[in-house]
């Protein structure tokens, strides 16, 4: 038996983007291209284990508007639509690059990889990958859990605790929709908390959740081992923290191996590199370029003289990376054992997209670290929460601390001056959504799907997604416009359901355009 | 092809310019070559048109061109902002790797993203001037298009307001709070007739209590802070983490007598440092069975049907 237990933690989230109303719409992109550069990648990794009969435990968070999006037909057909013109694009690079030696051999492997990702999305898995993660789950490799319905932010939206109880059960039913079981944990959106958030997860069934390492050392009481054990929270509920050292080693800008020279460098992209008439076809539709996939450099080093990217170097650098990760684990195991009186659990939780899209070996380095691990698995062996808490029922009780994982630990990301004028629309907005709930509690017919509809639309508001946007300044007019747009439909369906008088045509346009949750019930607000 | 030259010894901002000029559309967000480009080809566009209003009536190509341009214009415009690279990812990924790579170019993209922003600042003044124009042109035409129908209301915008005279406290981190609060005018114009006091003039604050956590109702020391009551929100700095408050928003009289108004939630900031004190153990409760079997055989929830 190992003397200590690694748990590492993939939380897969893109905010709910599906418009209908356009052909071409570039935030699809987002969707499309974590498809190809990770979700792809992440699954062959796990196809490749199973292949070869090598033992792995991770933990995966799919969120309820990604689980979504991946079993969505429209989704689906525009993203086989963005792999073709991949494709197409991979083989006309073949051509251009033909002269010259450091770029062909990229341009083939783009080719390959591209072709089967083809293979894998349309024959093995009839275009829902949701199959996929589902497969690897029933046969124990992966323990996937849930997130907030729409990942809203629940700290700030806990003055109506029913607009937390609804994020958090539309979350577990879409889940169990999904994936056939209920889910045992849940990775709170952004990792934020306050105290009482526990009474929601409690009702809802889950049994343990995540936060960053402050959530934990500063719980009241203080736990004895840290982050290296769980907590339980007074209701039962346990809490498990991020280990800062394998956290650090992975995020890290300056002991991070995403930032490796020898990795490939993710800003240069043929997208913005090659001549605008060649490219044209495959960025956007206005002619302003876009990232395409295709990137020929490594970083280098702090310089705009890229360097070729070389592939094997890279694959080595992954290798070298993953040793060297397990190596740390096992030496931190070791001492943690030693003053310990049960097994420590060293969690590791990173954004699933991390791995393929922003650090496009991060699916080479997890395979390599799972093979390792099974190889030599007696200092340090991978668990699921859920196992331990069965091997290991007794743990501190505490109250966790209110705390987040982003920057700074608390909220100021999602409550800054750029962002926080959205608060009292959202407030207002899940206050009318408890009294429409409350006033309406047998709706039937056309009154019902409205209230359903303005369920809808208030969850997707609440994304926490579009307030992050707002305060990093980057794809602001999306994420205000995002935030308006469902919030003033909200707004009209309040005043319609108030007065009795409920545009249908309308209505019906609102349920084709934001048709997450199809099966919601608004009652989970009363 | 004379213009080539001159047009690549330009700067961005003077091809933008001289786009703007000649009302060539440039898309936000292009590379200086793409500028080149676009503006050359706009000039020989021109440089057509300009032939073809000479050439006899039959052979003259349709005067469209010039009408839908600033049309196309502002669609680029309204999509560029859509693509900023390594903008695009909104999540933590996106931070977090934006962080793991630092040795790369972020602020290369920075920088494009911002030349976006600007150029699209700049567009928005013609856009609405052009929208003027129309509706000056032809007012029963835009009223026509303003008139509501049953699947076309008038567009519903947010309010600033809602009027429900409230005060609302959100904990940031172990030393912020923010609040922010919404008064119905009504009660406000009652306040200052009951305070004596005139609308302009009056002296509004937010009072902050330091609220023992419990009881609820125990209010204990407070300190006050002069508030723009128009401003609707403000960050305050109560450093004290862990601490719990309830704020009052009210005005203060000529004699220094508080008229609230309105009472927040209570707010407690999240803790800092480590407790003193260790936790005991406990055990998990028992729990079924997540991972498939008896508890999972059931159908759906009731609440999705």
């Amino acid at each position: 038996m190992a003397q200590g237990y690694l748990a590492l933690v993939l939380h897969a989230h893109l905010p709910f983007v599906r418009h209908p109303e356009h052909d071409n719409f570039l935030e699809e992109d987002w969707l499309f291209q974590a498809i190809t550069e990770t979700y792809i990648p992440l699954i062959q990794v796990f196809e490749g284990m199973e292949r070869d009969g090598i033992p792995f435990k991770l933990t995966m968070s799919l969120t309820p508007p990604l689980l979504s999006m991946l079993g969505d037909d429209l989704l689906q057909k525009r993203y086989l639509r963005f792999l073709d013109r991949s494709l197409e694009l991979a083989e006309k690079e073949i051509i251009r690059t033909r002269t010259k030696p450091d770029d062909l051999p990229l341009a083939q492997m783009y080719h390959r990889k591209l072709s089967e990702a083809r293979v894998l999305f349309v024959d093995r898995y009839q275009h829902n990958l949701v199959r996929a993660f589902r497969n690897f789950m029933e046969a124990g490799h992966l323990e996937i859990i849930t997130c907030g319905a729409t990942h809203g932010y629940l700290p700030l939206m806990n003055l109506t605790p029913n607009a937390v109880r609804a994020q958090i059960q539309v979350a577990v039913e879409t889940h169990e929709r999904f994936l056939g079981v209920r889910p045992s944990g849940i990775w709170l959106p952004e990792c934020a908390y306050e105290p009482g958030i526990e009474t929601h997860l409690a009702e809802a069934g889950l049994r343990y959740f995540f936060l960053d390492t402050h959530g934990l050392s500063y719980a009241q009481p203080r736990p004895q081992y840290g982050v290296h054990t769980p907590i339980l929270c007074p209701n039962g509920v346990a809490v498990f923290g991020r280990d800062a050292e394998s956290s650090r080693q992975v995020w890290s800008s300056k002991e991070g191996y995403p930032g490796d020279f020898d990795y490939r460098d993710f800003y240069r992209d043929i997208g913005y590199d090659l001549d605008h008439d060649y490219i044209r076809p495959y960025i956007a539709a206005t002619g302003e370029r876009k990232m395409t996939g295709f990137k020929y450099h490594r970083i280098t080093g702090a310089t705009d003289q890229k360097e070729p990217y070389q592939p094997q170097d890279a694959r080595s650098k992954a290798s070298a990376h993953a040793g060297d990760f397990l190596f740390n684990r096992q030496r931190q195991v070791d001492q943690l054992a030693s003053a310990m009186d049960r097994p420590p659990i060293i969690v590791a939780p990173y954004d699933a997209e991390l791995f393929g899209h922003w650090w496009y070996e991060g699916p080479d380095w997890l395979n390599f670290l799972l093979r390792r691990i099974a190889a030599d698995d007696e200092v340090v062996s991978l668990i699921t929460p859920s196992e331990y808490l069965e091997r290991h029922p007794k743990n501190p009780v505490a109250t966790p601390s209110a705390s987040s994982w982003g920057h700074n630990g608390y909220h100021e990301h999602w409550l800054s001056s750029k962002n926080d004028w959205i608060y009292r629309h959202l407030h207002k907005a899940a206050g009318r959504m408890v009294e429409l709930a409350q006033t309406y509690p047998d709706a039937s017919g056309l009154e019902q799907r409205a209230l359903n509809q303005a369920a809808r639309e208030l969850l997707l508001a609440q994304s926490s997604d579009w307030a992050f946007i707002m305060f990093a300044e980057t794809m602001v007019e999306y994420a205000v416009k995002r935030t308006k747009d469902h919030l003033i439909r909200f707004t009209r369906l309040y005043k319609e359901i108030r007065k009795g008088r409920i545009d249908a045509t309308w209505l019906a346009d609102i349920e084709s355009k934001d048709n997450i949750f199809p099966h919601i019930d608004y009652r989970v607000y009363s | 092809m004379k213009r080539e030259p001159e047009l690549s010894k330009m700067t961005k901002s003077e091809l933008s310019a001289l786009a703007r000029r000649k009302k060539i559309p440039v898309a936000a967000g292009l590379l200086k070559e793409d500028m080149v480009k676009t503006v050359k080809k706009g000039l020989r566009k021109i440089e057509a048109q300009k032939k073809s209003k000479t050439a006899p009536a039959k052979t003259r190509k349709r005067p469209t061109a010039s009408k839908t341009t600033p049309k196309s214009a502002t669609t680029k415009s309204s999509k560029s902002a859509k693509d900023k690279p390594g903008a695009r990812k909104p999540k933590s990924a996106a931070r977090k790797s934006a962080s793991a790579g630092q040795k790369q170019t972020p602020v290369k993209e920075k920088a494009r993203a911002k030349s976006t922003a600007k150029k699209k600042a700049q567009k928005l003044p013609a856009k609405k001037s052009a929208l003027r124009k129309l509706k000056k042109a032809s007012p029963k035409k835009a009223a026509k298009r303003r008139k509501p129908s049953p699947s076309n209301p008038p567009a519903i915008q947010l309010p600033d307001h809602y009027g429900d005279h409230r005060l609302v406290a959100l904990p940031r981190d172990p030393n912020w709070a923010y609040v922010y609060w919404d008064l119905n005018p009504k009660r406000v114009r009652e306040l200052l007739k009951g305070a004596g006091q005139t609308p302009g003039k009056a002296r509004w604050m937010l009072r902050v209590y330091s609220a023992a956590l419990h009881p609820v109702q125990e209010k204990g020391h407070y300190f006050d802070v002069d508030i723009n009551l128009q401003g609707g929100n403000y960050y305050l700095n109560l450093s004290r983490p862990g601490a719990r408050f309830i704020v009052e928003i009210g005005l203060i009289d000529t004699s220094g007598l508080f008229w609230p108004t309105a009472q927040s939630n209570p707010v407690i900031l999240p803790l800092n440092l480590p407790s003193e004190v260790t936790a005991p153990e406990g055990t998990s409760p028992d729990w079924p069975d997540f991972r498939g079997g008896s508890s999972f055989s059931k159908p759906p929830s009731s609440r999705f049907r």
